[in-house]
């Protein structure tokens, strides 16, 4: 495991690794095996994590992550959605 | 209303008639589009206004066969919207961000207020009142791709569509960005925490 701690460094990828439930259990010395697909990236953008962004902005990036964005009411949605049948 | 078709074939189907796969498609891109142009536009109404004339604009040239699939429906998306807040600003004679107290709207008049604890609410409010007043202060090509990446919610590669440059000028562009954020804090003493 400290193996794949000191390879898996970035956060989004530790993140990444840790919310698997394979995870080894304490005393064994081997490196777990991770394929492509084990590893969820959905929440992740790998290239911005490649570039080491979120490491290097740690502080920053989870401000602005945790902050997040404004998303339209449900009235805003239905009201364009009412206009958009009324154009059709 | 989660559909498991991807964007290239909603739009296909809307215009072999199945009005629905538009719904669809602004079920999907919805949150990103109110998110980029909030960003840009502080007076709620203004927002919801260019929210509507973007996905009109997008259903007028769906409709009249403008939009050519080159699987980048969303940046296109983007690009319209980022064309009506610059034609917008242009009309109104005033490049700046339009400043407007009632932006953050009527705080308890809304879903969250029921879900969360107030005094989070309030303090996020503020912390985001903070955070834009930074972004404001960034360069133009640094401040889109802030917004795009974290209040839009765009990968790299995304954003490098939206904005026609290369991804590795995008994240160069965010770098630095983050890095003038960080000055502005320093300078202005600002500590925000969430």
């Amino acid at each position: 495991m400290s193996n794949c701690l000191i390879v898996l460094r970035n956060k989004g990828t530790l993140q990444a690794f840790y919310n698997k439930t394979n995870i080894m259990p304490m005393g064994l010395t081997s490196t777990p095996f991770l394929s492509l697909s084990d590893i969820e990236t959905d929440e992740i953008d790998l290239v911005g994590d490649a570039f080491g962004l979120s490491s290097t902005f740690g502080e920053l990036t989870d401000l602005l992550d945790k902050i997040g964005s404004e998303v339209p009411d449900d009235s805003i949605t239905e009201r364009l959605l009412d206009k958009i049948r009324k154009t059709k | 209303m989660k559909s498991t078709f991807s964007d290239y074939e909603l739009i296909s189907r809307f215009i072999d008639g199945d009005q629905s796969s538009f719904e669809q498609l602004i079920y999907r891109h919805k949150n990103k589009v109110y998110a980029y142009i909030g960003m840009y536009v502080r007076d709620k109404a203004l927002v919801e206004d260019l929210f509507q004339d973007t996905f009109l604009k997008v259903l007028q040239s769906l409709q009249a066969g403008k939009y050519h699939d080159d699987g980048k429906f969303l940046s296109w998306v983007m690009r319209i919207a980022h064309n009506l807040i610059i034609d917008h600003f242009r009309r109104e004679k005033q490049l700046n961000v339009v400043s407007n107290d009632n932006y953050e709207g009527d705080l308890f008049n809304s879903k969250r207020f029921a879900d969360s604890n107030v005094e989070d609410i309030i303090v996020q409010q503020q912390i985001r009142k903070d955070l834009r007043r930074i972004i404001d202060q960034l360069p133009d090509d640094q401040k889109e791709v802030v917004i795009l990446r974290h209040f839009a919610d765009l990968s790299f590669k995304e954003i490098a569509d939206v904005t026609g440059v290369s991804i590795n000028t995008a994240l160069g562009r965010m770098r630095y960005a983050l890095i003038n954020m960080r000055r502005i804090m320093e300078e202005k003493n600002i500590c925000l925490t969430a």
